[in-house]
């Protein structure tokens, strides 16, 4: 066939273009990540990733410099970040914070998160692998103005293939300590109120690193699936470990952490790994696996593996689904160790955002400009009926439309934030969209925490 | 050559006193094949090079266990795609800085703008025929040996590419309207 032809053809010549030899020095790099990683392997306890606090919760390092400050949800403050300094601002006070005490060029503030009545700022310059190590900080700034630098300026030079792959840096609050982890570190802890620093006996491994869905509940951080964190910074480890899984997705109900996951390194073949960890024991249930369970990947063991694309409590049942229409959705509650079915989302939504909103989850695919206009499509969950119900529009039909990334009701709308600034706004009562109204775009700001772009040199 | 004594994800295990290739020569070797896969796949040359770098010190961690597989080349790529699908996870909580950065990216040689939009319409494909397409086309595997690494029938693969093509051709079409 002519067509296929032609589109082999040009598949081919696509393919050939992405050969490329390896750059200088990669492969030293690869000794020097190996010999990191071996430094690890010796230390007895290799254990998943730590809790992190705040939705959206991992922390990816950037490519570039570039001032991004992602609001806390459910908060007022607002918060603005420039190269230098950061202020942050709630109904009753404004602190703004020069960041001269981190001693960085070209730093940027990439994220603010809250934990308790901290805000973590975290700072970054170019890309880690280029940058000196103190270039990667973070600081907690308290509601006083003070700051307490709790990660970066000392790290040792040796640090720094780490922190090549310090993609994701988890915290939580236990008491006052802020712990931290770095994956192929082990955990630290810093006292912001006293300023002691302790090492923790727990270490992070480069693959759970990348575990961003921890929990956490009053003075407890629970470390995925096998360890916990007491206010007093006690290591409390579980006698079973278990196996580290792949493409992770964690919720927590208050008291227990449902883990679904995959076990690439089982002897039949990856296998899909759902379980529970109660804080209170320190112990990991597994859970059993529905009977219409149907994974979707590898295909050649369809009931094994599974690629779950969001994970959500809905009341007191854990909804996990893989987003695909006739594919797995379920609700499992902890308390009775039991799941049932539920419908499938409409659509496909995979690569999906899920937004929980008061009444109701919407799921939005995410999409990319380079998807091209209209990618980007949504459903929502009634959480009353459990029956799903498709947008009737795409999101947006800007060719320079981003990935979406947050969305909040307000009134009888929903305003949802694209990664480029844009809010798409959609009626939850009809499905229809409209430009954002001002109030909206307003709200919005307040919501997000967004500093006009003019401000950010943007 | 050793005996093949077991075999682990569809990829036979040979024992040797000493491995086939040295973790520089598999290096040298299967770069150029898995930073297209990955680049095809995460839709960046920097982000390919971090999924396949991490790729390689997996496998030079285990490379006694590695080393004397029977294609270590397999072993690589299917860990590398599993390391793109964990990525397109990891990517969203990413996304909202990538986008502020567009028009501040360092300008670097990169494939032709057709290239970039056959990619771009693969990465619309859905999660099974995107990894087959690349691992074909750029990664320049077999119909076999994407079965292997993915753990498929070979038959699967052979179809999965025939409607990919076919899905392909008519997104490229639309695009040339």
């Amino acid at each position: 066939m002519s067509e296929d032809f032609d589109i082999d053809a040009l598949a081919r010549r696509a393919g050939a273009e992405l050969r490329v030899p390896p750059p200088d020095a990669a492969i030293a790099r690869v000794h020097h990540g190996q010999r990191m990683h071996s430094r690890q392997l010796t230390a007895a306890s290799v254990v998943a990733a730590v809790a992190f606090v705040g939705v959206g919760a991992g922390l990816l390092w950037p490519r570039s410099p570039s001032p991004l400050i992602t609001g806390d949800p459910g908060t007022t403050i607002d918060a603005v970040g420039s190269s230098t300094t950061a202020t942050l601002t709630s109904s009753t006070t404004t602190v703004t914070t020069p960041f001269s005490a981190l001693e960085t060029d070209s730093s940027d503030i990439v994220r603010v998160s809250r934990v308790g009545d901290w805000r973590v700022l975290n700072q970054r310059s170019w890309r880690a692998k280029d940058a000196p190590p103190e270039a990667v900080a973070m600081v907690v700034v308290k509601q006083t103005g003070e700051q307490v630098p709790v990660y970066g300026r000392d790290l040792p030079v040796d640090h720094r293939p780490i922190l090549v792959n310090a993609f994701a840096v988890g915290l939580s609050r236990a008491g006052s300590w802020l712990v931290l982890s770095v994956p192929g570190e082990k955990l630290r802890a810093v006292n912001v109120d006293t300023g002691e620093r302790r090492s923790l006996d727990v270490e992070v491994s480069d693959k759970s690193g990348f575990l961003i869905d921890s929990a956490w509940s009053n003075h407890t951080v629970v470390v995925t699936g096998s360890t916990r964190i007491d206010s007093e910074l006690n290591v409390i480890v579980a006698n079973d470990l278990g196996p580290e899984i792949s493409n992770p997705l964690a919720v927590w109900t208050g008291t227990e952490q449902v883990a679904f996951g995959i076990d690439n390194q089982a002897d039949a073949g990856p296998v899909f790994v759902p379980n529970v960890f109660t804080a209170a024991t320190g112990l990991r249930r597994t859970i059993p696996r529905p009977a219409w369970w149907k994974g979707t990947w590898p295909v050649s063991a369809p009931h094994q593996g599974g690629d779950m694309q969001f994970a959500t409590m809905l009341g007191t049942e854990a909804l996990l689904s893989d987003g695909l229409p006739g594919g797995f959705t379920g609700l499992f509650n902890p308390a009775t160790n039991t799941w049932r079915q539920v419908d499938s989302p409409p659509i496909p939504t995979n690569q999906a955002n899920a937004v929980d909103l008061a009444d109701a989850l919407v799921v939005i695919r995410s999409f990319t400009r380079q998807d091209g206009p209209g990618a980007g499509q949504a459903v929502q969950l009634d959480k009353a009926t459990l029956k799903w119900t498709q947008f009737p529009l795409a999101l947006s039909a800007s060719p320079d439309a981003g990935l979406l990334m947050q969305a909040r009701k307000f009134g009888g709308s929903w305003v949802i934030g694209q990664s480029d600034g844009a809010l798409a706004v959609v009626d939850s009562a009809t499905g229809t969209w409209h430009a954002p109204t001002t109030v909206e775009q307003s709200e919005w700001q307040r919501y997000e925490g967004e500093f006009p772009k003019s401000a950010l040199g943007l | 050559m050793g005996q093949t004594l077991a075999v682990w994800q569809g990829v036979n295990i040979v024992y040797e006193a000493e491995p086939l290739l040295t973790f520089e020569q598999l290096y040298a070797q299967e770069y150029p094949g898995l930073i297209a896969v990955a680049w095809a796949l995460s839709g960046g040359r920097e982000d390919g090079e971090d999924l396949v770098h991490d790729t390689m010190v997996q496998a030079l961690t285990r490379w006694k266990h590695v080393g004397a597989l029977e294609r270590p080349g397999g072993w690589c790529h299917h860990v590398l795609v599993n390391r793109c699908r964990s990525w397109f996870r990891r990517r969203r909580t990413e996304a909202g800085f990538l986008a502020r950065q567009h028009g501040r990216v360092a300008s670097s040689p990169g494939p032709s703008e057709e290239a970039v939009i056959f990619w771009t319409a693969v990465r619309t494909l859905p999660i099974r025929q995107r990894s087959v397409v690349a691992l074909h086309y750029a990664g320049d595997l077999t119909a076999a040996e994407i079965a292997n690494v993915l753990e498929m029938p070979e038959g699967t693969v052979r179809s999965d590419l025939t409607r990919s093509r076919s899905v392909l051709a008519g997104l490229m079409a639309v695009r040339d309207v």
